[in-house]
C-alpha cells in the first residue's frame, strides 16, 4: 500500500530527521491508523489515544531505520497494533466491538444517525442496519481475522499483512479465506434473524 | 447479501483451494500467459506456485470450481464494500489526532 508517489522520498527524509517529511506521513497515515484502531476498539479517547501513541513511537524508532528499505505501512500498522496489544495488556480488558444499541450509541455521530433514522429515510435506515451488522459481526470474530479484514480492506497486499502481522504469506492467506466464509455466515444469519 | 451456495462444492477437490487462491487468482501480479507473479515481493512458495498453475489449467474446464470462485469473488466484493465503508465512518467519528501528534514531535 502506497499513498503517494513520493512517499519513498518522504520516508527517506523522516529517517533522517525531517519533521516535514514526517508530518506529510502522519497526515497520509493518521486517518487510516485512527478507523482501523477504532474498528477494533470502538472506543473514541482510547483510539485518540494510541493513535498518537503508535505515531510518536514510529517518530522516535524512524531515526533507527534504514528509510531506502523501510516497508512504511506494514511497519506503522505494525506498531499501531502493538500499541493496542500493550494497551489490552495493561487494561487487562478491553471490550472489543462493544455492539451499540441497535440504532445508537453513546456518541454523538450515532445520536445524530439514530436521529435520522427515525425519520424514514430508507437508504439510511439500510446503511446503519450494515453498520451494526458488520460491528456486531466483527466483535464475533477472532481479532487476528478482524485485523486481517481490514487490513485486506485497506488495499494491503497479502505480502503487507504477513509483515505487519508477523506471519506466513500461507497463514494470512488461509486466515483471510476462514475469516471471509465466517463473516459470510455471521452476516447472513444475522440478516436471517433480521436483526 | 445474498449467498446461495453453488450446488456440490465439495465435490471437486479443487474447489477449497480456488478460494484460498480468490485474490491471487484474480490479481494483476499474476500473469495467466507466462504463469509467473511480476513482482519479485509477489511470489509465492514453489508449492503455491505450481498449485496456482493447476488452478489455472483446472478452473476452465471445471464448473463446479468456476462457480465456487464467481460465489466467492461475489461475496468477497460486497464484505471489502461493507468493511471500507465502516472504515470511513470510523475515520469521522473519531477526530483526527494530526496536529496533537505535531505538537507532541515539536516539543521533543
Amino acid at each position: 500500500m502506497r499513498v503517494v508517489e513520493d512517499e519513498s522520498q518522504l520516508i527517506i527524509d523522516a529517517c533522517r530527521g525531517s519533521v516535514t517529511a514526517f508530518e506529510a506521513l502522519v497526515i497520509l497515515y493518521e486517518p487510516r491508523i485512527r478507523r482501523m484502531l477504532y474498528g477494533l476498539t470502538h472506543d473514541v479517547q482510547l483510539t485518540q489515544d494510541l493513535c498518537q501513541e503508535s505515531f510518536l513511537a514510529a517518530y522516535r524508532a524512524l531515526r533507527r531505520m534504514n528509510g531506502e528499505d523501510l516497508r512504511f505501512a506494514p511497519w506503522l500498522y505494525r506498531i499501531a497494533l502493538n500499541q493496542l496489544r500493550s494497551e489490552w495488556r495493561r487494561r487487562k480488558h478491553v471490550t472489543l466491538l462493544p455492539f451499540p444499541a441497535l440504532h445508537g450509541n453513546s456518541d454523538e455521530s450515532s445520536d445524530a444517525s439514530s436521529e435520522e433514522y427515525f425519520m424514514g429515510d430508507d437508504h439510511l435506515e439500510e446503511s446503519v442496519s450494515e453498520r451494526d451488522q458488520v460491528r456486531q459481526v466483527l466483535s464475533q470474530l477472532p481479532t487476528a481475522s478482524v485485523v486481517c479484514l481490514l487490513l485486506d480492506a485497506e488495499g494491503f497486499t497479502y505480502k503487507e499483512i504477513a509483515e505487519t502481522m508477523h506471519d506466513s504469506l500461507s497463514a494470512v492467506r488461509s486466515r483471510l479465506a476462514r475469516a471471509r466464509q465466517s463473516f459470510q455466515r455471521l452476516y447472513t444469519r444475522l440478516e436471517q434473524e433480521g436483526c | 447479501m445474498k449467498h446461495d451456495r453453488p450446488q456440490n462444492l465439495s465435490h471437486c477437490f479443487f474447489s477449497r483451494h480456488c478460494i484460498l487462491f480468490l485474490d491471487e487468482l484474480d490479481t494483476l501480479y499474476f500473469l495467466p500467459q507466462k504463469g509467473f507473479f511480476a513482482s519479485p515481493g509477489q511470489l509465492p512458495d514453489l508449492e503455491d506456485a505450481q498449485l496456482l498453475e493447476q488452478l489455472r489449467a483446472h478452473i476452465p474446464t471445471c464448473s463446479i470450481c468456476a462457480a465456487t470462485l464467481t460465489h466467492a469473488r461475489r461475496f468477497s466484493v460486497r464484505q471489502r464494500s461493507m468493511l471500507r465503508k465502516m472504515l470511513i465512518e470510523s475515520e469521522r467519528t473519531v477526530p483526527s489526532t494530526s496536529r496533537r501528534i505535531m505538537e507532541a514531535v515539536r516539543l521533543k
